[in-house]
């Protein structure tokens, strides 16, 4: 590239010419200036860490929930360790399928130290989207939130400049606690506490489910559909299904949580560290479940010589998870789906022996270890500063495991995954801040980095070992696992990126400030001519208070405002390379067949879709304006308006089925978010102090473009229409039952009546709106109804001060949000999954629940071709609004008592907690939060539990 | 050293490495410049050609669906879908519905093997292992392999857009041709594979003299593309546009040439064995088939009919999702002493058709190639995917004979087969309509196979056992509909009138 080695040489003529002149400069007296940025929304962006250090969660999205305006968590279930997802300023793409989201998450930047994520290119090797292969482990896990100085999320696109093209979707930037030389000090955080297994659990037996369904074959049962009723329910003598229903005692327990954490940091003036341990140990309500964190991290400085600081930072992590024993899990993982004409017995006389031998034979390592590690040296003068930095972030993830004969039809099954994700990267930057006089400061930043991602999978899995206690899977002459029953997966995936950056700081007479930057960077995703991308960007902040001279009615008043233009990498390298060659000759259910009569196979990717050449990079413009300030003494307030486009996004586009492919990728896709982020606090009362705080984010979504300029695409069950929002559920509306086949509608034209997608319409079939009075139900009927992601979110937040005494009360809300209950969905289409041999036939523990307000879900024939109990109705959609108590929290500061002072300690605080107290909503199912990414809640979450902890905070 | 040499070192490093990492290529696939280079990349693409084509037909056993649900002889014992086109109500809306409607998977076998043709002249050029009999065997087979998914279509859904050149991405939608164009461009093609297909591969073949990609001739054996194939395969296209005389020279060539072939009459036990029959194993009397061996990892649970027939003791499932009624099974083996099936006036069944006779839903079992013979069981299948084989052709040759108004040779080739399975010779006296006999033959015989379908169509029969009236029919019931996929993304296409 021409490109690079201009401005390589540009910038070793630069370097020369600056140490030339630094040579000259008298230097003994220059002390390190900070970077004017005070163009950011601090207070929008920033979570309350100190309070975070007393909440018992492991992962930063559940610690972030509902702190920051603006920034959504999203979860799929409430088990320790398990992935959580933040969202910054909305959804900017479509979700179909799990793996999507991954592209849509914010990074996370520790220290200057972008973590690498895991990824989704291993799900390509599963036929089932419920969980990850391997340990299904969050990656911030690897963080200690008690080494954490400060969080703040960048939103604004000179503010992600610095981080480049990672950061389109948002920055999570974690700056740690450092080391500061002195005195040794010690700081200690414990705390242990309890979670509280539900007890409001409306169990339900064979009884239950034998009334529930009696209605429907009284009604509408054929005598072979009667012939056919389950074996399980059929004798009301069989205690296994008819005995109590008590299987919520065995299945959720009570659960335990500690966390331990000491630092310890001092050094002379020439090196200095800080080093701090820490233990979570965080227990599921679901029984086995919990996750196991031990975390080290280390920082250290140097100053060799003047001006030249070394820095070394290093965290490791190493996350060992107990993960669920659901069933589809299981089935998922083992891809193989055993006999389900006999689920597991409600009564926990009988479900302890499955218990017992699931928990005596089998195990379940997931194991996670990271490593981020950083050294960087920056030489510091009057006005120059070069900093050189080379960072390493290392994370491997491992599940191994092993399902006896004894739980799976006679056959075991053994798998190991390890998948490597590795990091390397080096970024150097040279600042320069002339004296401009004092009503001018100016900082001129130029970088240049690149970096390097290799990612790697193995993965192999057996059936039928020789027995129970053989568990691993062994080659060589007499293989432990049956031949032709071990299959191995391997892949790669590597990615290099380039980038260059130019930033230009200006402040005027304190009171107008810019930032301007702009970077262009160089990803290998692409094919050779798309490499590079230019992201431009400003931010200006005005200072109204200074300028206008408010006096003291404002004690602070300031005006922002930027905009500018982030690139977006694809997540993976599918896209970039034209059109490609894999291996793509499996069908539904054998998705891997990777030969035909032992012969390799490629294919063009048929089923996964085409590609062709010249896909180019997609984007996100971003404006914001916003205001910052305070009236008089007690309030604060902080809002800002921002306008985001996401463009040119890759999306799938239908092609003709007759060219082979189910469909072509193509760019072109383009959302909007829009939305309002508030702050708004305030303080009452002196010797009793209130201080309620609001947090507040609208948002609103839209698709303004398609590929091609379609104007719709139909995929997965969902559409994605141009004016509709990217999360829309796509549904028929129901309108009660046809009583009788007489009722249903008759076209007089040609005589016939309603048909469902030229079904015809009977007794007992939904009324579903025929909207375009064509006399036959069909996509054309269906409408936009309801959405995933809330329209308003956020918390009303309240602390209260007495003395050494602080209590505050952590809320989270969020309204105009919806999910499909098609937990609900599932039960009533009995008759379907019933004799299912596949996944949806799965019937889960959780199966033996009582159907929330079953009497509200009108009575349609199960076994009708219109499939009446199918998910995609407005029948099963439900308003997800919710309001939350999420935590109270009272802590005492002890640095008044009497042997506190003695024993010369710094600080000393006591604190309780109090976590998931109370929920308010409409919503009929488990929990308003929990769903997957789609918007589907199919009721395998687990709840949030009541959980009380209590601790101590320890400064020596 | 001073600090600043150090930093200046860092920059020297970074920026004289930054030059080729764009360049990176990718460890995940292979991008189409690296692709067609040599001849392993052409083995590929042509073996790709056979599992698209095995994809097609194994998706939700969807040669089953196409060739059997709706003739009659099966009936669903629970799943809804499959009742659904056993009842003829191919409208329902049932995923596995929407699968067996969209013909992509066999325009994906087109596809592939439209860019097969274009690129393997190319590997020819750059690399010299590949040499111009290897490249002509492999064009023939992907040109049969075209050919007979044409061929499908052709049968399944009638006119359909005939696309003979590679993908270029751009995906226009095109209209559909007529199928007499269709399946002339099929004869023709047949016809050209065949002049380039040897009849086996073990190495002294005019067409393939050496061995065919490193292995003995009996590896290949009726597991991928022959002139047998081809002629066999004439032999069903002619016969499905009323030529019989052509019908019966083809089906005469593939008669003829056993011993080149390497295919000859089956026992009943051997059409019905666990191991080492027509349905596991390469050869018996198979024409051309499509394997799914578990030795390579190409066994699965799904899209086999073991999934669908089998039930207890052979796998651990009561209830067979698809079964033969045991009053169908009597009125379709209705002669004693046949060796596929029978039962005694004492009650006693014989043959390895059925199991479990006395249940009230029986188990098919004549395909029954299970991975694991051994206990425990395990779902896991690898019976191929049998296309036509040599019953087949000599059934096919009697029916021929049959419209041909040569009675005597047809019963020749009938009882050819009669007497192979322990029935009489039949009688032109006493054993009523011979076309019937035939067919009923081919029924018993072919029964699971994907046949009776197109037979019952082919024959003008299928109103007698599908439950459409003969109106139903010449409004054109039975053609299959188009997926909604199909109509929603080519606006030249128009559903099929009776589904409309």
């Amino acid at each position: 590239m021409c490109e690079k080695k201009i401005i390589s040489v540009f910038f070793i003529v630069l370097f020369i010419a600056v140490t030339g002149r630094l040579a000259a400069q008298d230097s003994s007296t220059v002390k390190p200036q900070a970077v004017i940025k005070d163009t950011a929304f601090r207070r929008l962006n920033s979570p309350p860490v100190d309070l975070l250090h007393y909440l018992p969660a492991s992962t930063l999205p559940a610690l972030l929930d509902a702190k920051v305006p603006g920034v959504t968590t999203l979860r799929k279930s409430s088990e320790p360790g398990i992935p959580a997802w933040l969202l910054v300023r909305g959804l900017h793409g479509p979700v179909s399928k799990q793996s999507d989201i991954y592209s849509l998450t914010p990074l996370y930047v520790v220290d200057g130290i972008p973590l690498i994520q895991n990824h989704a290119f291993p799900f390509g090797i599963k036929q089932y989207d419920y969980e990850r292969i391997g340990s299904e482990t969050d990656i911030t896990t690897m963080l200690n939130i008690n080494d954490i100085e400060s969080i703040e999320v960048l939103k604004d696109p000179a503010d992600i400049a610095a981080y480049g093209v990672q950061g389109v979707d948002g920055v999570v930037l974690i700056r740690s606690r450092k080391p500061s030389p002195g005195k040794y000090r010690i700081h200690v955080n414990l705390y242990g506490g309890v979670l509280v297994r539900p007890h409001d659990i409306k169990t339900a037996n064979g009884r239950y489910e034998r009334d529930f369904r009696k209605p429907f074959y009284d009604a509408y049962a054929t005598q072979q559909q009667l012939s056919m009723f389950p074996a399980y329910l059929a004798d009301s003598s069989n205690a296994v299904y008819y005995g109590p229903a008590n299987w919520d005692e065995l299945y959720y327990q009570n659960a335990w949580q500690h966390s331990v954490n000491a630092a310890i940091s001092g050094g002379s003036e020439r090196a200095y560290f800080r080093l701090g341990l820490g233990n979570v140990r965080e227990n599921g309500i679901m029984r086995n479940t919990g996750v196991d964190r031990y975390n080290v991290s280390a920082n250290i400085g140097m100053v060799p010589f003047d001006h030249l600081t070394i820095t070394t930072q290093i965290q490791l992590g190493l996350t060992d998870r107990t993960r669920n024993t659901l069933l589809r899990e299981r089935f998922a993982e083992q891809e193989y789906i055993p006999t389900l004409t006999a689920p597991l017995s409600p009564n926990k006389d009988y479900l302890s022996n499955y218990y017992s031998l699931l928990d005596r034979w089998s195990f379940d390592k997931n194991q996670d270890h990271f490593l981020a590690g950083m050294i960087k040296a920056a030489y510091q003068l009057k006005h120059w500063n070069l900093s050189s930095s080379f960072l390493m972030n290392y994370h491997d993830n491992n599940r191994d495991l092993y399902f006896p004969t004894t739980i799976n039809d006679g056959n075991n099954f053994a798998s190991y995954f390890i998948g490597l994700d590795k990091r390397s990267a080096w970024k150097n930057e040279i600042s320069y801040k002339p004296e401009l006089g004092a009503d001018m400061v100016l900082q001129l930043t130029g970088a240049a980095g690149a970096q390097w991602d290799r990612r790697k999978y193995d993965y192999i899995k057996g059936y039928r070992g020789g027995s129970d206690f053989v568990k691993i899977i062994a080659g060589g002459s007499t293989p432990s696992f049956q031949e032709g029953t071990v299959f191995g997966f391997k892949d790669y995936l590597n990615h290099n990126l380039v980038s260059f950056s130019g930033r230009a700081n200006f402040m005027l007479k304190n009171r107008y400030e810019f930032t301007a930057a702009v970077s262009r960077e160089g990803s290998s995703y692409f094919q050779n001519g798309y490499w590079w991308f230019t992201s431009p960007s400003l931010a200006t902040a005005w200072d109204l208070k200074n300028e206008l001279d408010l006096g003291s009615a404002f004690s602070s008043f300031k005006i922002r405002a930027g905009i500018g233009r982030t690139g977006r990498v694809f997540d993976n390298d599918s896209y970039g390379y034209g059109p490609v060659y894999t291996v793509d000759n499996g069908y539904n259910g054998a998705p891997f067949i990777p030969s035909y009569g032992s012969m390799p196979t490629l294919t063009l990717p048929f089923n996964r879709g085409y590609t062709g050449w010249g896909i180019g990079w997609a984007y996100a413009d971003q404006a914001t304006v916003g205001v910052e300030f305070g009236l008089g003494e007690r309030w604060n307030i902080a809002a800002a308006y921002y306008l985001r486009n996401d463009k040119n996004m890759v999306a799938p586009v239908p092609v003709p089925t007759e060219y082979g492919f189910t469909k072509a990728y193509k760019n072109g896709l383009a959302v909007k978010n829009t939305g309002l982020e508030a702050n708004i606090g305030t303080s009452f009362g002196n010797g009793f102090k209130w201080s309620p705080n609001l947090l507040l984010h609208w948002n609103n979504n839209q698709i303004t473009a398609l590929p091609d300029g379609l104007s719709s695409i139909t995929a997965d069950g969902r559409r994605l229409q141009k004016g509709q929002r990217v999360d829309a559920y796509w549904l028929l509306q129901n309108d009660g039952v046809y009583e009788s086949d007489a009722a249903v509608p008759l076209n007089a034209a040609n005589g016939q009546r309603l048909t469902y997608y030229g079904v015809t319409v009977k007794k007992g079939d939904p009324r579903w709106q025929d909207a375009n009075g064509d006399f036959n139900v069909d996509d054309n009927d269906r409408v936009f109804r309801g959405n995933m992601y809330p329209k308003i979110s956020g918390a009303f937040n309240q602390s209260f001060y007495y003395k050494n005494w602080s209590l505050n009360l952590l809320t989270a809300f969020a309204w105009g949000k919806y999910l499909i209950n098609e937990a609900v969905a599932n039960r009533f289409d009995f008759a379907n999954r019933e004799v299912s041999g596949s996944m949806s036939g799965v019937k889960e523990i959780t199966f033996w629940t009582q159907i929330p307000d079953r009497e509200k879900y009108p009575q349609y024939n199960p076994w009708s071709l219109v499939q009446p109990y199918q998910r995609d109705q407005t029948l099963f959609l439900e308003k997800a609004d919710f309001l939350k108590l999420k935590s109270v929290l009272l802590s005492y500061d002890m640095k008044d008592l009497g042997w506190v002072k003695k024993a010369k300690i710094v600080s000393m605080k006591a604190y309780i907690t109090a976590n998931n107290l109370l929920t308010v909503t409409p919503y009929t199912g488990r929990d308003p939060e929990l769903s997957n990414y789609m918007g589907y809640d199919d009721g395998y979450g687990v709840p949030f539990a009541r959980s009380f902890s209590i601790g101590l905070q320890l400064d020596l | 050293m001073k600090p600043y040499n150090i930093l200046f070192l860092f920059l020297i490093v970074l920026f004289t490495r930054c030059g080729k990492e764009l360049d990176l290529p990718s460890r995940h696939q292979v991008p189409e410049n690296n692709m067609w280079q040599q001849r392993n990349d052409a083995r590929s693409g042509v073996f790709a050609t056979y599992g698209l084509m095995r994809a097609a037909l194994a998706n939700e056993n969807a040669f089953f669906a196409y060739g059997e649900l709706r003739a009659g002889n099966f009936k669903a014992s629970n799943r809804a879908d499959i009742g659904a086109v056993t009842t003829q109500q191919l409208n329902a809306n049932f995923s596995t519905l929407e699968e067996w409607k969209d013909w992509r998977r066999f325009y994906a076998v087109i596809a592939q093997a439209n860019l097969c043709l274009q690129k393997l002249p190319q590997v020819l050029e750059k690399d010299f292992r590949y040499n111009e009999q290897n490249m002509k065997v492999d064009m023939a087979s992907v040109r049969f392999l075209r050919a007979l998914a044409y061929f499908y279509i052709v049968r399944i859904w009638g006119d359909a857009p005939l696309i003979a050149d590679a993908v270029d991405g751009n995906f226009s939608g095109r209209s559909r041709d007529p199928q007499s164009k269709i399946l002339d461009f099929v004869e023709q093609e047949l016809t050209a594979a065949s002049a380039n297909l040897p009849w086996n591969y073990d190495g002294n073949q005019p067409e393939q003299i050496g061995i065919y990609y490193d292995q003995a001739g009996s590896f290949w054996l009726s597991c991928i593309a022959s002139k047998a194939a081809c002629y066999a395969l004439l032999a069903h296209v002619y016969a499905w546009r009323g030529d019989y005389a052509a019908c019966e020279s083809n089906a005469r060539l593939v008669y003829e040439n056993t011993s080149l072939g390497k295919y000859t009459f089956t026992t009943a036990s051997t059409l019905t064995a666990e191991t080492g029959g027509v349905f596991s194993a390469l050869g018996n009397g198979v024409i051309f088939s499509l394997t799914a061996d578990s030795r390579y990892q190409e066994s699965a649970a799904k899209g086999h009919l073991e999934d669908w027939t089998l039930s207890a003791p052979l796998v651990d499932k009561t209830v067979p999702e698809v079964y033969v009624p045991a009053d169908s099974v009597l009125k379709i083996f209705n002669e004693p002493n046949d060796q596929r099936f029978a039962i005694s006036l004492a009650g006693a069944v014989s043959g390895g058709y059925f199991q479990n006779f006395t249940n009230p839903v029986p188990m098919f079992s004549k395909i029954k190639a299970r991975t694991f013979t051994q206990q425990p069981l395990f779902n896991n299948f690898q019976s191929a995917i049998v296309v036509t084989r040599y019953e087949d052709i000599v059934l096919l040759r009697a029916e021929a004979l049959y419209y041909l108004n040569d009675l005597n040779n047809a019963m020749v080739y009938l009882n050819a087969v009669r007497t192979r399975r322990g029935l009489t010779e039949f009688n032109l006296q006493t054993g009523g309509n011979l076309l019937n006999a035939i067919l009923k033959e081919r029924q018993r015989e072919l029964l699971g196979e994907g046949q009776r379908w197109f037979d019952l169509v082919r024959n003008r029969q299928a109103h007698l056992y599908s439950g459409l009236t003969t109106d139903q029919i010449t409004r054109g019931a039975a053609l299959w509909p188009l997926s909604k996929n199909t109509l929603a993304n080519n606006a030249a296409v128009q559903q099929n009138s009776y589904w409309k």
